[in-house]
């Protein structure tokens, strides 16, 4: 079993078809290879159990492929049930999937590029990529690899009833446990406590802000996928993990909750106070700190980041304090798919906290007046013999505690086993809490760029970066972000703005916008640029006044007279990693070298 | 997650003073059964007295759970030859067991699942109730694989037993060599009552 997703999803023949959550970097499985072209491959390549829902980037062996133009030479066929062809010579499939942008379902016919005389399959139910490669002498790589990124399997919505409101992509974990339950589990919808999913999704996807700076991002996302056989339990287990979750199975239905901040709802008492009786049965009160010295006390957090280009990570966080205590490292791995690594962090705390620090327990027995009580539920408890209640009053002889289990026992009385909770166990914010998790600074302060630096292809075509590092800085692993001009497709404009681009202007107005797509960087004068909207992301604006971000890679910001020469640039990304490491997502790959007349700033 | 309890029991469980009775429903081909701790009419259906609310019903978060044991007390010959009769389907059965308050004629679920093992002790029947119909560490994820299938519908395992060697890898890997076979440039390609694999290419 692998829940370690930090792997680019593979397979190979025999292996299952992996279930995958949310977004990944998905290699496939190759179902269908035809090499008798010397010219062109043609490639089936299994993805995952659908359907999926949309290709965001594609590498065929190193080299980027245009998924926006890819229509004859790449179909995505997303998985859903496979269908009759209206054509029924078997010599003529007619296949093509969805094309970009993916919006509309496509096909699951027999894919048109099925080689003669074989019999067409429709991989009914399997999200697959049907390829034409044309064998390209200066590929980085030989032989045949694709790598993609990918929104991988679309769930049912539903609302408070279990009616479906939706069928989409989602990277909330409540909805993937959903349909690990109902579809993949195949429990009737009527098992599910669908309130109780409504309110778990709503909670994973409020925003927070973990950094304290203003940056809002999601609670809880969740990118998990099951490559090889695991037992249920395990994989509800690996998404639980993402979002704190908990299961409750009672009554024939299944609820999720969320694990976090809560209020008591009830008081556990062993004589009558303030107008309430006691509840808890005479000799029934034990209270224990719980042997924590074998708990792991460093769990490494292993997830790829989507923040940082699905870059691998594998990071210890440590209880310090315990470990000192104890004095040895038991270090426990959990892995956790593609999350952001604030996310991780805040999981590690809570894992950690809830662990070792929290290990005061109680054991009563209380009256049948508790009977709404239920796992999960927090309660406080006050007893005369409590370690809390020595030396208190008030209030503070009542400590709260979150059920770990109870049991209706025959003549009505109750079993409680309860674990002492705290409001800092949930907490939202990344890197180490307070005192309790002792971990050191997730961060390290910004890195002086490099003193020197230079860019050149040499002979063979290798493009060589060249730096000098600043004393005292190791760089170990970073990005490096060139833009350059290509003149044989020159994409060009000028400025229209009725006066001079002024250097404190958030928008710029030009003759056209043909050629043009949102995000694209762009060069005005000597300062780089780029087009944040109107419009949508990949498309082309929807208006010739552009809302840009300016003074991008250093560049001065400065005045432009009207008129100037705004020309589109394209970025190419490079990534500076440890030789030693584990094999990079295909954007790690360097490009081939750009045009020779590219130029380079 | 607490559960909903209406103010008159929660009243009455204050108070201290609850009288309650177990309950224990379930359905076996079409027949239905009902058995109570007392003869109680509940819901219109009369219950027959003879149950006995054997182990605690434990609660905990997880979907694998403890299961609960009730016993039906001096089970009569009637009640043994429903037993014989119902025996084969009865494993499984969904079944609830139920707490009333008598003052408030209401119930509550405390445990619902599947029947498991049903033990005949002398005169009693202790039957065994499995909350919840998950087997989560049972069912396996993801379960689809493309498996190795040969053109004459054996699969790839048998093809290892069997004495041909060859290069079929599960799934169609085209050469040059063989799309000339199959396009019969090559004699072998005569011959239409072959499989693809009994083609000297995969013996290779």
């Amino acid at each position: 079993m692998s829940t370690l997703h930090t792997d680019i999803l593979s397979a190979s023949l025999g292996k299952p078809i992996a279930l995958a959550y949310g977004r990944h970097w998905v290699g496939g499985n190759v179902i269908l290879l035809d090499e008798s072209d010397p010219d062109v491959t043609v490639a089936f390549i299994a993805l995952g159990r659908g359907p999926w829902d949309a290709v965001e980037a594609l590498h065929v062996n190193g080299s980027p492929v245009d998924i926006t133009q890819a229509g004859a030479t790449l179909h995505f066929h997303k998985g859903f049930e496979g269908e009759a062809s209206d054509n029924l010579d078997p010599l003529f499939p007619a296949g093509f999937g969805s094309v970009y942008p993916f919006e509309d379902n496509g096909d699951q016919l027999v894919d048109g590029f099925t080689p003669p005389g074989l019999q067409g399959l429709t991989f009914s139910n399997t999200a697959y990529l049907a390829l034409r490669v044309t064998f390209d002498p200066l590929a980085p790589e030989p032989g045949l690899r694709v790598v993609g990124q990918y929104r991988c399997r679309q769930v049912p919505i539903r609302d408070a009833g279990g009616n479906q409101v939706g069928f989409q992509w989602t990277d909330n974990p409540a909805w993937h446990i959903a349909d690990l339950l109902t579809t993949v589990r195949g429990l009737a919808v009527s098992r599910v406590d669908w309130a109780s999913f409504l309110g778990a999704a709503a909670y994973c996807d409020a925003l927070i802000d973990p950094f304290g700076d203003g940056t809002q991002v999601k609670r809880f996302v969740s990118n998990v996928a099951f490559a090889e056989e695991v037992d249920f339990d395990e994989a509800l287990r690996a998404i639980l993990n993402t979002c704190r979750g908990k299961l409750f199975d009672h009554n024939g239905q299944i609820s999720l909750r969320i694990d976090q901040i809560r209020a008591s709802i009830f008081d556990f008492q062993d004589h009558d106070t303030m107008g309430s009786p006691a509840n808890i049965i005479e000799n029934s009160f034990s209270a224990f700190y719980k042997d924590t010295r074998a708990v792991p006390n460093r769990l490494r957090l292993q997830f790829r980041d989507p923040d940082n280009g699905f870059a691998v990570v594998d990071k210890p966080w440590n209880h310090e304090t315990q470990q000192a205590k104890v004095g040895r490292v038991i270090e426990a791995r959990i892995a956790l798919g593609n999350m952001p690594q604030q996310q991780a962090e805040r999981i590690g705390n809570y894992l950690l906290t809830r662990a070792i620090t929290n290990h005061l327990y109680v054991r009563l027995r209380s009256d049948p007046a508790s009977f709404e009580v239920m796992p999960g539920d927090v309660v406080r408890v006050k007893h005369d013999t409590a370690p809390w209640a020595q030396a208190a009053a008030l209030n503070d002889l009542y400590e709260t505690f979150e059920v770990e289990e109870v049991s209706d026992n025959p003549e009505e009385t109750r079993d409680y086993l309860l674990k002492i909770y705290r409001d800092a166990t949930y907490m939202d914010t990344a890197g180490g809490v307070g005192l309790l998790v002792g971990t050191r600074p997730r961060r390290f302060s910004e890195l002086s760029a490099p003193v020197y630096w230079t860019l050149f292809a040499d002979l063979a075509g290798n493009l060589i970066f060249r730096f000098t590092p600043s004393p005292g800085v190791k760089y170990t692993e970073g990005d490096l972000f060139c833009f350059y001009e290509n003149p044989a497709e020159r994409i060009e404009a000028r400025l229209d703005n009725g006066g001079d681009l002024a250097p404190e202007d958030v928008t710029v107005t030009v003759d056209t916008s043909e050629g043009f797509l949102v995000g694209d960087y762009f060069t005005v004068s000597q300062e780089f640029c780029q087009i944040l909207g109107p419009g949508v992301t990949n498309q082309p604006p929807t208006s010739n006044t552009w809302e840009f971000a300016r003074g991008l890679a250093g560049s001065l910001i400065q005045a432009v007279a009207d008129g100037a020469l705004v020309r589109r640039c394209v970025s190419l990304r490079f990534h500076v990693y440890q030789p030693d490491q584990p094999l990079r997502p295909p954007q790690y790959t360097l490009p081939r070298v750009p045009e020779p007349e590219a130029q380079l700033k | 997650m607490s559960r909903t309890v209406s103010a008159t029991v929660q009243g009455l469980l204050d108070s201290g003073l609850t009288r309650v009775c177990h309950l224990l429903t379930f359905s076996v081909n079409g027949n239905d059964y009902f058995f109570a701790e007392d003869a109680v009419t509940h819901d219109g259906e009369t219950y027959i007295p003879t149950l006995v609310m054997e182990s605690p019903v434990r609660l905990r978060e997880g979907l694998r759970t403890d299961p609960a044991t009730v016993r039906i007390v001096n089970v009569n010959l009637a009640f043994s030859g429903v037993l014989l009769a119902e025996q084969p389907e009865l494993a499984g059965a969904e079944a609830t067991l139920s707490r009333l308050y008598l003052p408030a004629l209401e119930a509550y679920v405390l445990a619902r699942g599947r029947i498991g093992e049903v033990t005949v002790d002398g005169a009693d029947v202790l039957i065994t109730l499995n909350p919840g119909d998950l087997d989560p560490t049972a069912a396996a994820i993801p379960r689809e694989k493309y498996s190795h299938l040969h053109s004459d519908g054996r699969t790839f395992p048998e093809m290892q037993d069997s004495e041909e060697s060859h290069l079929f890898d599960g799934f169609f890997h085209l050469t040059r060599e063989t799309t000339e076979v199959i396009e019969g440039q090559l004699p072998d390609a005569a011959r239409n009552d072959r499989a693809l694999a009994d083609f000297s290419v995969w013996d290779e």
